[in-house]
C-alpha cells in the first residue's frame, strides 16, 4: 500500500516541474531587474488524506498560510490536526492533537526564473504539537505468563525542528500547487522517558531519530504587491547559456 | 547551477523518504527486563558448578542443572509485586524472594511495550546461600547485575 502511495505522490511530484521546464527553455532576458509579484497563499495538503484512505493509521488535516516578504524569503505558518491509531498484536496506541509550524521559506531560484510564479527551495520550521495519547492495552508474555496492562491518557506538548525542501508553481493567477518532503528532528517528546508517546501529531513516529514526511499542497494564491528584483546577468542559475548576438564591429582602420 | 543543486537536494530527500517508508516493522531489540543475579564466594565472583532455577510453583525451569552461569537472569512477574524462585546451587536447594515495583516501558513502535522493575528488597533461605544483596535497584532490558548471591 505504501508503494502505491509513493507512486501517486511521485506522479504529482513532477507535474509542476513541467511548467518550470517550459520557462527555462523559452525565456531569456537582457535586463538586470525583473518584476516579481509577491504572493499570499493559503493552501491545504491532499497527500495525507489520500494516504489515510490507503493506510488508515493516521488522519492528518494540514494547511498553511504564507506571505512573500521579498523575492527570496517567505513567512509561513503551517498548522493541522492529526488522529493516529496503531493496533498491533502487542498493543493498541492512539494519539490526537493539533500542531503549529511557524517558519520561513527560502527560494533558491533566481528572481528571473521564479518571477513570482515558481518557488523551489527549502523551508525551515519550528514545530509545536499539543496532543493527548494513550495505550489502551498492551500485552507482555514471559516466563510467568501473559500480562495485560494499559497506560491512561496523558497530555503532552512536543517540540521539533523541520527542514522541508520542495517546489511549487503558480498554475493560474489564483491557484498554486506543489509538493514538500520534510525531515524533522525531535527536540522534546513531551512524555516521560519510559512511556514516551509513540506518535506526535505533525511530527510522526517519535521512536525514530528523524521523521520523514511528504505533502502535496493545493493553494489559493494572489499577488498583493509587485517589486523590482535585481539580479546579475549570468546564466540565470538555470543551467542554460544566454545567447549573445554577434556584435557588428566598426574598425576605423578597416576598409570594409 | 543553483537549480541543479536544488533538484539534487530534493531528490536526495525524496529517496530518504521512500527508504524510510519501506523499513519493515521487525523488532530487533530486547523486550524483557530481567533481574541479573551474580554469584560470589567470599569477595570473589564464582560461578556455581551447576545451577537449577525455577519460579516457585512453576513447572518449567529457567536453568536446569546448567554449568558455569556467571549471571543468572531472573524473569519477574509484572502482575504482582514480588515473586519467589527455587534455586539449587551445586545440588543444595534454597529459595529467593524478590519484591519490586513494575513500570511500563515503551521500547519502540516495532517492539511495543514491556516492563522494567525497581527492586525493593530481597530475602533468601540459607542452606548454601549466605546472603543476598541488591547492588542495582533498576532491572531494565539491558540485563545488568542487580543482586549478588553469596554462597
Amino acid at each position: 500500500m505504501k508503494r502505491i502511495s509513493v507512486y501517486i505522490i511521485s506522479v504529482l511530484f513532477f507535474l509542476p516541474l513541467q511548467n518550470l521546464g517550459a520557462q527555462f527553455n523559452g525565456n531569456s532576458s537582457n535586463t538586470d531587474s525583473v518584476s516579481v509579484p509577491l504572493n499570499i497563499r493559503i493552501g491545504f495538503d491532499i497527500a495525507h488524506p489520500i494516504l489515510y484512505f490507503i493506510d488508515n493509521n493516521a488522519l492528518t488535516i494540514d494547511g498553511y498560510a504564507s506571505v512573500d516578504l521579498d523575492e527570496k524569503f517567505t513567512v509561513t505558518f503551517n498548522s493541522g490536526y492529526s488522529d493516529y491509531g496503531r493496533n498491533t498484536d502487542g498493543y493498541d496506541f492512539s494519539a490526537k492533537g493539533i500542531y503549529f509550524k511557524p517558519g520561513i521559506d527560502i527560494n533558491l531560484l533566481k528572481p528571473q526564473i521564479s518571477a513570482g510564479k515558481y518557488w523551489g527551495g527549502i523551508g525551515l520550521r519550528y514545530g509545536v504539537s499539543a496532543f493527548t495519547y494513550e495505550t489502551t492495552s498492551f500485552t507482555q508474555t514471559n516466563y510467568w505468563g501473559n500480562t495485560e496492562a494499559s497506560i491512561p491518557q496523558k497530555s503532552a506538548i512536543g517540540h521539533y525542528l523541520e527542514v522541508a525542501p520542495g517546489f511549487n508553481a503558480k498554475i493560474t493567477n489564483w491557484f498554486t500547487m506543489g509538493w514538500r518532503v520534510s525531515m524533522s528532528k525531535l527536540l522534546y517528546s513531551g512524555g516521560k522517558d519510559n512511556i514516551r508517546p509513540l506518535y506526535i501529531p505533525g511530527y510522526g513516529q517519535s521512536d525514530k531519530g528523524v521523521s520523514f514526511g511528504a505533502s502535496y499542497y493545493l493553494s489559493f494564491s494572489f499577488s498583493y504587491k509587485t517589486i523590482k528584483a535585481k539580479y546579475k546577468e549570468d546564466n540565470a542559475g538555470a543551467g542554460y547559456e544566454k545567447y549573445d548576438e554577434p556584435k557588428e564591429t566598426t574598425d576605423s582602420n578597416s576598409l570594409f | 547551477m543553483v537549480f541543479s543543486k536544488l533538484i539534487g537536494a530534493i531528490t536526495s530527500a525524496l529517496i530518504l523518504f521512500i527508504v524510510a517508508s519501506c523499513v519493515d516493522g521487525t523488532c530487533y531489540d530486547d523486550t524483557e527486563a530481567f533481574a541479573g543475579a551474580a554469584f560470589f564466594s567470599g569477595s570473589a565472583q564464582k560461578s556455581p558448578t551447576t545451577l537449577t532455577l525455577s519460579g516457585s510453583g512453576m513447572e518449567g525451569k529457567i536453568y536446569n542443572n546448567k554449568a558455569s552461569v556467571s549471571l543468572a537472569l531472573l524473569p519477574l512477574d509484572p502482575k504482582v509485586g514480588g515473586c519467589s524462585f527455587d534455586i539449587t546451587i551445586n545440588g543444595t536447594p534454597d529459595n529467593i524472594t524478590l519484591n519490586y515495583t513494575a513500570t511500563p516501558l515503551m521500547v519502540s513502535g516495532d517492539c511495543g511495550y514491556t516492563f522494567e522493575y525497581s527492586l525493593i528488597s530481597v530475602a533468601s533461605t540459607n542452606n548454601i546461600i549466605d546472603s543476598v544483596v541488591i547492588t542495582n535497584t533498576r532491572a531494565s532490558i539491558s540485563n545488568e547485575e542487580n543482586i549478588r548471591i553469596y554462597y
